[in-house]
């Protein structure tokens, strides 16, 4: 089905652009709200995230994977951002150390959660490291193929399955410290 | 079901967030204009027609070889 939403994009075919942005807008929302906890950011990430497949459209190779270059982008877009916001809390701390006065806030998303049991998930998967997060998100949360998941995160199979089981060792801690 | 299946059919229980319709609705719009081929003014309908195919920028290259080597020439 790919193959011919492919071939419809590089045509330009506002249709197919639509049915794209319906199939993957929630998915690509949620990765990006829970890499990122920042709902804000991820509306805008999203927004370039598409805006980038229709500028490149015209440029996909014929058998290109959807699913896996909207993921590989908006990761891409993701660390770029967090990269540049880095730098400049590097920069206001120094003036105003923020950065150690500051205590961890539950995440927004978590917040917004009304079942206690899927908040605290949603609390212990933001507070795993970036690398972790992430291929719990493609491969756990969206139900990604190992193999997309993997050429989204640029690593080998045997990686990604080390990755994924150590993430999972991470998160059951998490939970079950939380729930002591 | 081991702890491992759990845990993830746990993840895909998740509920799935989303954004609000009006904001989707723009950023559909948005992407959607970038994709619609830009018409072409006259200059760039001339140069793909006429500048764009390797066979005329051999040519122009050539052209110019020769003009340089001609300016050379005059003041040698």
């Amino acid at each position: 089905m790919d193959e011919d939403l492919v071939e419809r994009l590089r045509r330009g075919d506002g249709r197919a652009f639509d049915q794209v942005f319906a199939r993957y807008r929630p998915r690509l929302y949620g990765f990006l709200a829970r890499l990122s906890g920042q709902p804000a950011l991820a509306e805008d990430l999203l927004q370039e995230t598409f805006l980038r497949l229709a500028r490149h459209a015209p440029k996909l190779a014929p058998g290109t994977r959807l699913e896996a270059w909207l993921f590989t982008v908006a990761r891409n877009l993701y660390l770029s951002h967090r990269r540049w916001a880095l730098l400049d809390l590097a920069r206001s701390s120094e003036l105003m150390m923020w950065s150690r006065l500051a205590p961890p806030l539950a995440s927004p998303l978590a917040q917004a959660t009304a079942d206690q049991e899927l908040a605290a998930l949603e609390q212990a998967l933001a507070e795993l490291p970036l690398v972790y997060r992430e291929v719990l998100l493609l491969v756990g949360v969206e139900g990604m193929e190992p193999a997309n998941a993997a050429s989204v995160l640029g690593v080998s199979g045997a990686a990604l399955r080390q990755r994924l089981s150590r993430a999972r060792a991470m998160l059951r801690e998490l939970m079950e410290d939380r729930d002591k | 079901m081991s702890e491992r299946d759990e845990l993830m059919e746990r993840l895909r229980g998740l509920p799935q967030h989303d954004v609000s319709d009006l904001r989707a609705a723009a950023i559909q719009r948005r992407a959607r204009a970038a994709l619609a081929p830009r018409p072409a003014g006259g200059f760039a309908l001339a140069y793909r027609r006429y500048l764009e195919p390797a066979w005329v920028t051999a040519l122009a290259a050539v052209h110019l070889g020769w003009a340089f080597f001609q300016v050379i020439q005059l003041y040698r």
